[in-house]
């Protein structure tokens, strides 16, 4: 490669965007003897258009600078030429200045733990920096740290821990961000991953009629394995086969762990459809997906 | 997973770690968490194992013996215990743990089985943390008489019989945690109650 007639520093900036911005070149004895030119001569492009002389600075016989006031522009190509022997272009140096934002402190850190799956964790990284900027969510409990879960590129706003979650045990969560222009802390937050977990849904939901009561139909299902770990309450909602709007089973008849339940009050001869999802007892944590809908008839009322 | 002394806040609620270590036992009272997997790792569940798989004993302190400790001894006893396990565990586990991926359920479970005797470890600390920040009057008692190191000292000879070791010593652990719990249970009142 050719040796350059002089540098240009800083040589890789990153400049906040609204800030303001100094470059120096600095010509080499030998060019400017080959060249017969010095400091005077340089003049500075950005993205090939001439930068106004007003913003230049000539610090001495080898040296010139350039500055920018409150940079808007994302990345710039910026060089540094003079004119040999009065006339001929030449290019000195050039750098690209590529300018962000340092990273905004993440903000509402949340965490789920899905049934059978590893714990997530959300939160709002706040406005684009236009920089690299690595978000890493850290995790520890009071007598051991656990490995950096490290956000992908493309979900700058979530990880998924690469450990199981451990239930009974309190863990300390927060996330650390950080790019060319500074690091920043989120809040920590501190909780019980089994106050964090999204159940599977009940299964098998079946429904079954009754020939001494046409006004009843008796559902029964399987409750999700993390009935082993947290006692649960439900949701159950049914409607008439065409009907589209559901109705509630009131929630303080559903309120703790169980796997069948009689819905009564039903006109007879008529087909509903049900669906149920459940969630820790104490609402702690989140509702399972729906389940499965199942339907069925309830009995002809007796003459 | 790095286990060098974090600071995590535990939480600062005597009825909320006491509930959370009683649930721990809870659930590790149940053989479908290591003994089960164990035995299945071991090929034992071909053989009528529960003639021979029974625990060694001596070899964890008894529900009696947990009884009597202050609350200070029981949690020391507690975690010593848990710690040799630990180390029982990380020995039969050769670093098959630290494989995230390809393992097949049996190994997972017995793999989180240990994370989850850590979290018992870690909520032992919180809680003594807790008794000391309150000025407990609990009186340093010595912890289970039993000897320093579970009665293991020489493994049978034989591979087999080094497999029923494993199978006797995990059976026991199952009752002891059977025995924490039980103990624990008993621990509703508040954290400066003196024990007897």
């Amino acid at each position: 490669l050719l040796d350059p007639c002089g540098h240009i520093s800083p040589e890789s900036p990153v400049v906040q965007l609204g800030s303001n911005f100094t470059a120096v070149c600095v010509l080499k004895e030998k060019c400017m003897d080959n060249f017969a030119v010095n400091a005077d001569n340089i003049f500075w492009k950005t993205n090939h258009a001439i930068v106004p002389k007003e913003q230049y600075t000539v610090i001495n016989r080898t040296a010139s600078s350039v500055t920018f006031r409150d940079v808007s522009s994302l990345n710039t190509q910026l060089t540094c030429n003079i004119y040999a022997f009065g006339q001929i272009e030449q290019n000195v140096y050039g750098i690209t200045i590529i300018s962000g934002l340092p990273p905004e402190k993440p903000k509402n850190l949340n965490c789920i733990v899905n049934e059978e799956k590893n714990m997530m964790c959300q939160w709002d990284p706040g406005r684009k920096t236009y920089l690299e900027t690595n978000y890493t969510l850290k995790s520890e409990w009071a007598t051991e740290k656990f490995a950096d879960c490290k956000a992908q590129r493309d979900t700058p706003n979530s990880c998924t821990l690469d450990y199981s979650p451990v239930y009974f045990v309190n863990i300390e969560v927060w996330v650390e961000a950080e790019n060319a222009l500074g690091n920043i802390t989120s809040d920590h937050i501190n909780f019980d991953p089994i106050d964090k977990v999204k159940p599977n849904p009940p299964h098998n939901l079946s429904v079954r009629s009754s020939e001494e009561l046409s006004s009843i139909l008796k559902l029964a299902w399987i409750n999700p394995s993390i009935k082993s770990f947290l006692r649960l309450k439900y949701s159950i909602q049914y409607r008439t086969k065409d009907a589209s709007t559901w109705s509630q089973i009131p929630p303080e008849d559903t309120s703790s762990t169980r796997s069948s339940f009689t819905v009564q009050d039903l006109k007879p001869f008529t087909e509903y459809v049900f669906r149920i999802r459940c969630m820790k007892e104490d609402g702690k944590g989140f509702w399972s997906d729906w389940s499965e809908e199942a339907s069925g008839i309830t009995y002809e009322a007796r003459p | 997973l790095l286990s060098t002394v974090a600071m995590g806040s535990c939480s600062g609620k005597y009825q909320v770690l006491l509930g959370q270590l009683q649930q721990q036992a809870k659930i590790m009272q149940n053989t479908d968490m290591l003994l089960d997997p164990y035995i299945r790792i071991q090929g034992l569940d071909k053989l009528n194992h529960k003639e021979y798989c029974k625990e060694r004993p001596g070899a964890f302190p008894g529900k009696d013996a947990l009884r009597g400790l202050s609350r200070w001894g029981f949690l020391q006893t507690l975690n010593a215990t848990l710690g040799l396990v630990l180390h029982r565990l990380a020995a039969f586990q050769q670093k098959v743990c630290n494989l995230t991926k390809d393992k097949d359920q049996d190994w997972k479970t017995l793999c989180q089985a240990e994370l989850y005797i850590r979290g018992i470890r870690n909520n032992i600390f919180c809680l003594t943390r807790l008794l000391n920040l309150n000025g407990s009057s609990e009186v340093f008692a010595p912890t289970w008489a039993g000897p320093r190191t579970l009665p293991w000292p020489t493994p049978s000879p034989g591979a087999f019989n080094r497999k029923i070791d494993g199978c006797k010593f995990l059976q026991g652990y199952h009752r002891f945690m059977h025995s924490v719990g039980q103990v624990l249970g008993e621990w509703e009142e508040g954290p400066s109650r003196t024990r007897r």
